[in-house]
């Protein structure tokens, strides 16, 4: 992995994203401040629904009807997305910031050859796309014999080669930052294992940033500098893989980690206890606190931000409180 | 490998050609009357005699599985038969009336789908606004009016009470074209004939728009559905992420995978436009095929009758054919199945 810089790549700060449905107004992100840095590959992770594809789809201005960023500002590289219409923000799209999409078989347009798919993305911007170039990016994603290839249909190629096309095509800009979301969850295991090599491989040798969405805890702690454990459209805790996963101090996060399946006989999972937080409705005090095993009445209070833990950010009123360093526990997960 | 199939599904309308031959001959025995009948019905001082001359003249006193073999054998031989109402060549008629049948036809696909291909995107792009409820209820509309109400309507409207177009026919007198391919706004436009090519436009308005609402009303419907599926496509939203302007993520992306289904239904439109045209070429005093069935209908015409419907029959199955080309064409699915 590549030592991540100083400059900020990608600053978003007090992002709010309202789904305003038949039903009410759901509140899919309520609030989340991160940052990226040049060359850092930052994890997000959370269950299904808590605001992690919505936080990525917001950095594009792609929320899909009926969702609307409602308040808050994100910055790449210094513009401010949230300003960018037409032209700015098509230059914004694929250019400065690229996009893996979960599902290559859905996300490829099965109509276009992989070659016309790819020059289209290069000639959006401007870009030399000569055969020469794409046998090249092709190349550099792993895939045999590119040329034929660029003549070929999605269909007609694997999952995982669909996936390559995916990242050769978001590669081809050159773009400061590439937000993937959940990029090998559609693939089988040794397939997610070159994946995530390949897109190491770019982030040291083109200190492109990346924002991984992503709800394997294990897959995170292997690719990221830094992880954000979101839950109902917060982030609860955000710090190095390292101290995050191997010392969890939000009951959530360490929830996560007692869900995680292991090799050893006879060690139990342990769910957690209740159903998702219910997003249209408008939560008091901590949205985890139904399911907390660790509540206290203050937990009702709002926390307006995350508390600083010394070595990470957390949401959680009873960060400090002496019983809550079990680390031990912790680490018999085996996610250190 | 394409042309296999191409030529497989061509082989294949030939049983379904016999199949209508058979069933529009038993059809037309099926009507009360004969020819005959209908030939003397006015006449009161005929023997029964003279009747069943003309009857053996015709072949008419054969059974019907005789008459139907020699049917079939002279139609192998590209022998459509003679019309006894129109004292003439069965395959003379049918090809002098094709040019207009066809023209009208092509010209009412051309407004169906001049309306309905960009109504049907741009419903679907705007969802649920008023355009595309606006629309949506015209098409409803366009569906539920018969083309004959709407031709009679459009001919009062137009014809009777503005006096802008022509109410009948293809051509004023003195301004047909000199004939090349029998299509009148073509031929006009060979011979640069610029009087006659104005004429003839102005004869094929209003029967093209009294054909053609009702297949742009069900084509707009289908392109708006299959639009509006295929703009919730991952594909589309991936697009966008590319940075790839709208109106090329909606034309290039949403649009090329919409016309997927939208291509089988229209070939089907264009067949049943077919059926339409009879309606419309009567009302209009349309000199096509249409008119030649109704009024072989109503003389019992047998061999014109057959012989047009089997014309009709080859249309459908052509038509369809090429329908089905087109979607293996758009769809690479259907055509490149290997996998690295």
């Amino acid at each position: 992995m590549a030592a991540p810089g100083d400059k900020e790549v990608l600053s978003i700060k007090g992002l709010q994203v309202c789904y305003r449905t038949d039903r009410g107004p759901v509140r899919a992100v309520r609030g989340v401040d991160l940052s990226v840095r040049e060359g850092e590959i930052v994890g997000l992770v959370g269950e299904s629904g808590c605001g992690k594809s919505a936080t990525l789809l917001s950095v594009m201005r792609l929320l899909p009807f009926p969702g609307e960023i409602v308040a808050g500002s994100i910055e790449v590289d210094g513009t401010d997305v949230l300003a960018l219409n037409g032209k700015g923000l098509q230059a914004l799209r694929g250019g400065t910031v690229a996009m893996v999409f979960q599902d290559p078989m859905s996300t490829l347009n099965p109509a276009h050859q992989i070659g016309a798919q790819m020059k289209e993305a290069l000639r959006v911007h401007g870009l030399p796309s000569t055969r020469s170039v794409l046998v090249d990016l092709l190349k550099e994603v792993g895939i045999p014999s590119p040329e034929t290839v660029l003549g070929y249909y999605p269909h007609q190629l694997s999952g995982g080669m669909q996936q390559r096309v995916m990242i050769a095509i978001s590669l081809s800009c050159r773009p400061k930052l590439i937000l993937a979301d959940e990029p090998t969850t559609a693939l089988d295991v040794t397939i997610e294992a070159q994946i995530l090599d390949l897109l190491r491989q770019i982030n040291r040798d083109r200190g492109t940033a990346i924002v991984l969405v992503t709800h394997n805890l294990a897959v995170a702690s292997q690719f990221c500098h830094r992880i954000a454990v979101m839950y109902a459209g917060q982030i609860v805790e955000e710090g190095s893989v390292k101290d995050v996963l191997s010392r969890p101090l939000h009951p959530y996060t360490r929830g996560l980690i007692g869900c995680i399946p292991r090799f050893r006989k006879g060690v139990p999972l342990t769910p957690i206890r209740g159903q998702v937080a219910d997003l249209s409705e408008n939560h008091e005090g901590c949205a985890f606190y139904p399911r907390c095993d660790k509540a206290v009445p203050g937990c009702l209070e709002t926390l307006e931000s995350l508390l600083d833990a010394g070595d990470r950010m957390v949401r959680c009123h009873r960060y400090g409180v002496p019983e809550y360093g079990d680390v031990a526990a912790a680490q018999d997960s085996g996610c250190s | 490998m394409r042309g296999v199939k191409i030529l497989e599904r061509a082989l294949a309308a030939l049983p379904i050609m016999l199949g209508v031959c058979i069933v529009v001959f038993l059809f037309m025995r099926l009507l009360p009357g004969d020819p005959v009948d209908i030939m003397l019905g006015e006449a009161s001082n005929v023997t029964q005699e003279e009747i069943d001359a003309l009857r053996s003249q015709f072949n008419l006193d054969d059974p019907l599985h005789v008459q139907l073999a020699s049917y079939l054998m002279r139609v192998l031989k590209g022998d459509l038969g003679y019309s006894i109402s129109r004292s003439s060549n069965v395959g003379k008629l049918l090809l002098e009336a094709l040019p207009a049948t066809v023209e009208l036809a092509l010209a009412a696909i051309l407004i169906a789908l001049a309306v309905a291909v960009p109504l049907g995107i741009i419903t679907a792009v705007k969802h649920k606004s008023l355009i595309d409820r606006s629309s949506m209820a015209c098409s409803f509309l366009g569906i539920s009016m018969p083309a004959f109400w709407l031709g009679i309507v459009l001919i009062l409207i137009f014809s009777v009470h503005l006096k802008w177009l022509p109410t009948s026919g293809r051509a004023t007198y003195g301004l047909v074209p000199s004939h090349v391919t029998g299509f009148y706004v073509l031929d006009s436009i060979l011979t640069g004939n610029l009087p006659a090519l104005k004429d003839s436009l102005r004869h094929l308005v209003l029967p093209s728009i009294a054909l053609g609402a009702a297949p742009a009303a069900v084509i707009t419907r289908i392109i708006r559905s299959s639009m509006l599926e295929t703009l919730r496509k991952d594909y589309v939203t991936y697009a966008r992420a590319k940075g790839v302007a709208e109106w090329a993520v909606i034309i290039k992306h949403a649009f090329r995978n919409a016309l997927i289904p939208a291509v089988t239904v229209t070939g089907l439109e264009i067949g049943g436009l077919l059926g339409g045209n009879m309606v419309v070429e009567t009302i209009f005093g349309w000199p096509g095929m249409g008119r030649l069935v109704v009024d072989g209908i109503f003389s019992r015409d047998y061999s014109l009758v057959q012989g047009a419907v089997m014309v009709y029959g080859l249309t459908f199955v052509t038509v369809n054919l090429i329908a089905d080309i087109l979607y293996t064409w758009l769809n690479p699915k259907l055509v490149v199945g290997e996998k690295v």
